[in-house]
């Protein structure tokens, strides 16, 4: 059977569940930035890539020492030793979930703090600015980290061992490494609603719609912002880390600027600052682009047909300015239940 | 935080100087906005701020809230120099402002915009946000206290109604319910009463009357609408081309001849 010259339906369903997954929590992220406290993160694909980075570049390594089996040189034995450390976990399945939460909850430890970190420079340059330095600094971690090998293997990339060889080959395998990225992103999903819900999601938004209202009011911005962006990128940094587990492969030159640029996209069309958003906004864009990859095969254009998902993108985008600015889920105001219960209160 | 904020020097009592701007002056560029202002004000006092527009009122507002550093002289409040120390912190110490352009969160409903201007909600901090129970508790009082005030500026019927929706003079009463939930005790507003329709601005006039002697609050209002204010004020400061003119008993600076011919001169 083959749909679109899919050989194997099935295998085409996970590809998307796994992007889905992964562009969810990075536009869930964003949209904690932009949607909700009006931070133009232009630096997303930043965070993204550190995850994936730490991932990439510690796991073999932490393998190594747990395993005893010696790594030799990172930068040329990465790929035969990423299978070396597949069979090993084939027969420690502890092992090979532990460690992968571990680098899990690094990477996106570090993610956060590099997201305070850039929340810094934020306490002197305006908005425009600070869109500016997020961008550079963005393209400084990938630039460096291409041509630093020893970090992750350079311009060659490394490779991340299959943390789920333990249970076996083929489809339960996948079925067991999407229902694991999945737990995370339900996760960072719940995390997000219940952030934006509570005191602290409304000081986010307040911060986004009039800053010097808010410092009248004793609120600190360069507080909200560094939360505001130790919770985004701690996000994004673990949906990085799950990007190499998943992937199996980590090339520190994949983490263009363009990313970023479709994730705006995402939430602008799923709907800024509501907490469904994202979802829908990565259910459309990982669909357009799947299948368009798949048409490759039929279609015969002059250019890169894979640029096709982002024209066809930037078209949806231009028709929701026109008809639906707020996205197919708009933000809602949230209308608070009063209390019922009566006290007393002298005022 | 507490709605007692702690400070070094020993508490103020009635009467006594809450906040003194001494000699401010401002320019921006070569225009001259602030030259040489000096003002005090009482505590459980409200003190007005007349003079034509442009004679540097609002100028005054933003350096003493912190939102314009000054070139020249010094903020006290409460015993602490506040010369050009960020707006939060200021607020912090218990002073609130509010706006002559109004400046609501838009996106945010009435209510909410007045739980924004609440100090007290341990789920203002990240890390507790995420647990309702941490901070439920608060927000019921706040949602409480927020719906009290709301009924007393007139804007309890549009409470859930995005901010963006309000005419131009519920923005200004906006403005005065948040100054109120912010709890501190002392508020600086900016032409309170424009826009707002005289029954109900002798009603918040009477409100801040009240506040004043029961909560021994300290208010210093920048009004134009004279004959509205008048009656509710224990001190006045007149102002043109970025000075102090006149100072003293409403009725007299009204009347003095300098304020007249600075009024009618334009
Ligand atoms: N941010 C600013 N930049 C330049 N000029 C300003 C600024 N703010 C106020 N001014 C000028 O300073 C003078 C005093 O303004 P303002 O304090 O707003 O007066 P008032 O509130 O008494 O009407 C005016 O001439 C005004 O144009
Ligand atoms: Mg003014």
């Amino acid at each position: 059977m083959s749909i679109l010259g899919i050989a194997d339906p099935l295998r085409f369903i996970f590809d998307i569940g796994g992007f889905f997954i992964i562009y969810s929590m990075l536009s869930i992220s964003m949209n904690l930035d932009y949607g909700f406290a009006g931070i133009p993160n232009l630096g997303k694909v930043m965070y993204f890539a550190v995850g994936a980075i730490v991932t990439g570049s510690l796991s073999l390594r932490i393998i190594s020492e747990i395993s005893g089996i010696p790594l030799g040189d990172f930068v040329t034995q990465n790929i035969s030793y990423s299978i070396t450390a597949g069979n090993w976990l084939s027969h420690h399945p502890i092992e090979a979930v532990g460690i992968s939460l571990s680098l899990i909850g690094l990477s996106s430890l570090i993610s956060g703090f590099v997201g305070i970190l850039s929340s810094l420079p934020a306490i002197r340059l305006k908005e425009t600015y600070l869109a500016i330095t997020l961008l550079v600094s963005g393209e400084l971690v990938r630039v460096i980290s291409s041509y630093y090998a020893p970090l992750v293997g350079g311009t060659v990339g490394a490779h991340v061992p299959d943390f789920f060889s333990w249970v076996g080959v083929g489809r339960i395998h996948d079925l067991f490494l999407l229902a694991y990225l999945a737990a995370f992103m339900v996760a960072s999903y719940i995390a997000s609603r219940l952030l934006v819900m509570s005191p602290f999601g409304r000081i986010m938004r307040a911060h986004r719609d009039n800053e010097e209202a808010l410092m009248s009011l004793g609120k600190d911005p360069v507080y909200v912002r560094g939360s505001t962006l130790f919770v985004s990128s701690a996000i994004a940094g673990a949906a990085g880390s799950l990007y190499a587990i998943y992937s199996g492969n980590v090339n520190a030159g994949d983490f263009v600027p363009d990313k970023t640029f479709i994730l705006s996209l995402i939430i602008v069309i799923g709907g800024m600052a509501n907490v469904n958003g994202p979802l829908v906004g990565s259910l459309i864009y990982i669909v357009i682009d799947r299948v368009v990859r798949q048409a490759k095969f039929f279609l015969n254009v002059p250019f890169d047909v894979n640029y096709l998902s982002i024209g066809i993108m930037g078209v949806i985008l231009l028709l929701f300015f026109f008809f639906r600015p707020k996205g197919i889920l708009p933000e809602k105001p949230i209308v608070i239940a009063r209390n019922k219960k009566l006290k007393n209160v002298s005022e | 935080m507490s709605q007692e904020h702690v400070s070094s020097s020993p508490p103020i009592k009635i009467g006594e100087k809450i906040l003194l701007a001494e000699n401010i002056k401002k320019s921006f560029g070569g225009l001259v906005a602030l030259d040489g202002v000096t003002v005090g004000i009482r505590k459980g006092e409200i003190t007005i701020i007349i003079g034509p527009n442009g004679s540097g009122k609002t100028t005054l507002l933003n350096v003493v809230s912190g939102f314009l550093k000054c070139d020249l002289g010094r903020v006290l409040y409460k015993g602490n120099d506040i010369t050009n120390m960020p707006p939060h912190k200021i607020n912090e110490l218990g002073l609130v402002r509010t706006f002559q352009i109004p400046q609501p969160f838009s996106n945010l409903t009435v209510l909410e915009n007045l739980l924004v201007a609440s100090r007290e909600s341990k789920g203002l901090k990240v890390l507790n946000a995420m647990k309702k129970s941490k901070w439920i508790e608060y927000e019921e009082r706040d949602v409480e206290r927020a719906t009290q005030i709301l009924n007393i500026v007139n804007l309890g019927k549009v409470a859930d109604q995005p901010a963006s929706k309000l005419s131009g003079g519920q923005l200004k009463l906006l403005e005065i319910g948040r100054a109120l939930m912010n709890g501190a005790d002392t508020v600086l507003m900016d032409e309170p009463a424009a826009g707002v329709a005289p029954s109900l601005a002798h009603e918040i006039f009477s409100l801040l009357r009240r506040l004043a002697r029961e909560k021994e609050m300290t208010f210093l209002i920048i009004e134009h609408r004279l004959e509205i204010a008048m009656g509710y004020v224990d001190y006045a400061y007149a102002m043109a081309k970025g000075r102090v003119v006149a100072q003293g008993k409403p009725e007299e600076v009204v009347n003095s001849p300098i304020v007249i011919e600075t009024y009618l001169g334009g």
